[in-house]
């Protein structure tokens, strides 16, 4: 791919061992545009996950490069990779491990921005003298009833902790948001719903998505382009549009195989 | 099997007397009809306390399934799909109980059976997979230790003969037996924990196998495997299955039969290509909606109008959340009508204003 302008985050040959035995990834390499979405499908051990934690700076990569925004990603320390990482924020597949069940919603929802009390977003600048209004308007945008910020996670369902998790996710605005596996533990119909939501947000702030899921069909509705893995490796990345195409790899066809009738 | 006789014995008393109308749902060819369903639940119902007072949780669900048939039992989380296998099983946790129905295996009410009758059933008879696949063994004794004290338990065979037996049973879900057997739960991944537990379920080969969200907690290729397994291994040992999930596209491709259920309701059921074909039901019609394309990528999905969960208190169970309703949704219980042979719904519109029902009118609605 040649180089543009207007990559968010471009990782190179990025690889990670957890031990002796285990290459979680080897030299991954991909490019996220700004306002994408890409897609990271494979199956469990593909080493999804394990990308999400490198580009979250919760592991460190053994080799390779991450650029977010022209800064190394991969060598920051401190306070500057604590300023950084409000560039890049997660919702994770399980809500109702994410939230603390003794904060309140309204407590987690504005964790975020109180760690980081001079970032405003946009979308809350009218309003950033009132740490209520932002976080009522913060749950609107999620479409959960502002009333709400009392309750504490276990009055709500998993879909509408789900909603939660990611209103946290935006509140500071972040450049990449990951979803990792976002619908897994949810009903078929919540699960329309949340992506439905999550595409909604991505058109109204402009954030880039990097969506990884076990579930093809999630993937393909939700992104621009797909990146398919399989044991630490890339297997191929294409444009979303080209998933059915005659040149998809095999191991690509076998995924789309299991969920096609 | 003798089981005839039982039938008239036992608690009869508790069942009402609604349970002799028999499920229209199971029309079946005649050359089916000689053969006794392996599984029949009549009119069953479960509430959250023994003298029905609290909330009730599963109501009048007539079920039948015959030897070999897939039958799955689809609907979101809370709507009795577990609930109704637990009370098959006899496993019903302790606040709930059946309030009224009967449950017959292999012609048997499953109420008269003593403890020490059910404890020899469960595992040989009827068999369960679960979702949660690890916790269907003990984390600190090996596998293979594991299987063949059930095989002695439910056989009485020395180790032996039941070591035989097991590592058949790991090879027939195409696991390396000998390595398994030397193995802890830990050692393996999702996927081979859950043939581990498909092998022990299928072992003793059951009449009635349940699988409980076999596959929800794995990957979409593994469990496309762990399906094609439980369907290869039906197809040899004629073995029948419940099959309970929350995704109508898995079920789709397997079962032979599908019961949509909604509110502790089954809302429609039919062959899997008659419901697909010829759904009724507005909630039986969402989910068939909601299935995503990988060619025809929409900008907004489909979903389910409504407050997921929200069951109206009385009349159909979906009226809260559904856009084609009529005044009588909210009052009347809607009784089970025949669309055709072998299909059922309860829906009010059925039968009156059918074209009303049509797939645009959901959309337009929705």
């Amino acid at each position: 791919m040649t180089a543009q302008t207007n990559h968010l985050l471009t990782v190179s040959n990025l690889s990670m061992r957890y031990n002796k035995h285990v290459q979680a990834l080897s030299g991954v390499s991909f490019q996220i545009g700004t306002g994408e979405c890409l897609g990271v499908v494979g199956q469990s051990g593909s080493g999804k996950s394990t990308l999400a934690r490198l580009l979250l700076r919760l592991d460190q990569p053994d080799e390779g490069e991450m650029m977010l925004l022209g800064q190394p990603l991969h060598k920051l320390k401190g306070e500057a990779l604590r300023q950084w990482r409000r560039h890049v924020q997660i919702v994770f597949q399980d809500p109702a491990a994410a939230l603390n069940p003794r904060l309140s919603i309204y407590q987690s929802v504005m964790e975020p921005l109180n760690n980081y009390p001079q970032v405003t977003p946009v979308f809350l600048r009218d309003i950033r003298h009132s740490p209520r209004e932002m976080a009522e308007r913060l749950l609107s945008m999620v479409g959960l009833p502002p009333e709400w910020l009392n309750r504490k996670p276990h009055q709500l369902s998993g879909g509408q902790k789900q909603r939660v998790a990611i209103a946290r996710g935006i509140s500071l605005q972040p450049d990449l948001l990951i979803c990792d596996e976002p619908t897994a533990s949810l009903d078929v119909s919540v699960q329309a719903q949340i992506l439905n939501l999550l595409k909604d947000l991505q058109e109204q702030l402009g954030m880039s998505y990097l969506f990884i899921s076990h579930d093809i069909a999630a993937v393909r509705f939700m992104s621009n382009r797909i990146l398919v893995m399989k044991e630490g490796q890339l297997v191929e990345q294409f444009d979303a549009d080209q998933l059915l195409a005659a040149e998809r790899h095999p191991y690509t066809q076998q995924l789309v195989q299991a969920v096609t009738a | 099997m003798g089981f005839d006789g039982m039938l008239t014995s036992g608690k009869m008393g508790m069942n009402k007397r609604k349970s002799e109308r028999t499920s229209t749902g199971t029309k079946t060819t005649p050359a089916e009809r000689n053969i006794p369903p392996v599984l029949q639940i009549d009119d069953l119902s479960i509430h959250t306390r023994a003298d029905s007072s609290g909330k009730r949780l599963v109501r009048n669900l007539n079920l039948t399934i015959q030897p070999g048939e897939m039958v799955a039992l689809i609907g979101e989380s809370g709507s009795g799909k577990s609930v109704t296998a637990s009370a098959v099983t006899g496993l019903l946790p302790a606040p709930l109980s059946m309030s009224g129905g009967r449950i017959l295996f292999q012609g048997r009410d499953t109420a008269t059976l003593t403890s020490p009758e059910r404890r020899a059933m469960l595992g040989k008879e009827i068999s369960v997979v679960f979702q949660d696949y690890a916790g269907s063994f003990t984390p600190f004794i090996k596998i293979g230790k594991q299987l063949i004290e059930m095989i002695r338990r439910h056989m009485g065979w020395n180790k032996t003969t039941a070591r035989v037996l097991a590592t058949q049973a790991l090879e027939q879900v195409e696991l390396a037996a000998e390595r398994v057997m030397d193995s802890y739960l830990f050692q393996l991944s999702g996927g081979q924990q859950q043939r581990v537990a498909i092998a022990a379920a299928l072992m003793l080969e059951p009449d009635l196998l349940i699988a409980d969200e076999p596959t929800t907690a794995l990957d979409t290729l593994t469990g496309e495997t762990i399906l094609q397994l439980i369907d290869s291994l039906r197809h040899k040992t004629k073995c029948a299955v419940l099959f309970i999930s929350h995704d109508l596209h898995h079920v789709i491709k397997r079962a032979d039969r599908i019961a949509v259920m909604y509110g502790g309701e089954i809302v429609e059921s039919g062959p899997t290509d008659v419901l697909v074909r010829e759904a009724r039901h507005p909630y039986t019609r969402f989910l068939l909606q909601s299935r995503m394309d990988l060619a025809d990528v929409p900008a907004r999905l489909q979903s389910i109008p409504g407050e997921p969960g929200a069951v109206s208190a009385c009349g159909c169970p979906f009226a809260l959340r559904c856009p084609v309703r009529i005044a009588r949704c909210d009052s009347e219980a809607v009784p089970e009508m025949m669309v055709s042979d072998g299909h059922t719904a309860r829906c009010h519109l059925i039968g009156e204003a059918q074209g009303d029902l049509g797939a645009a009118e959901i959309t337009r609605t929705s």
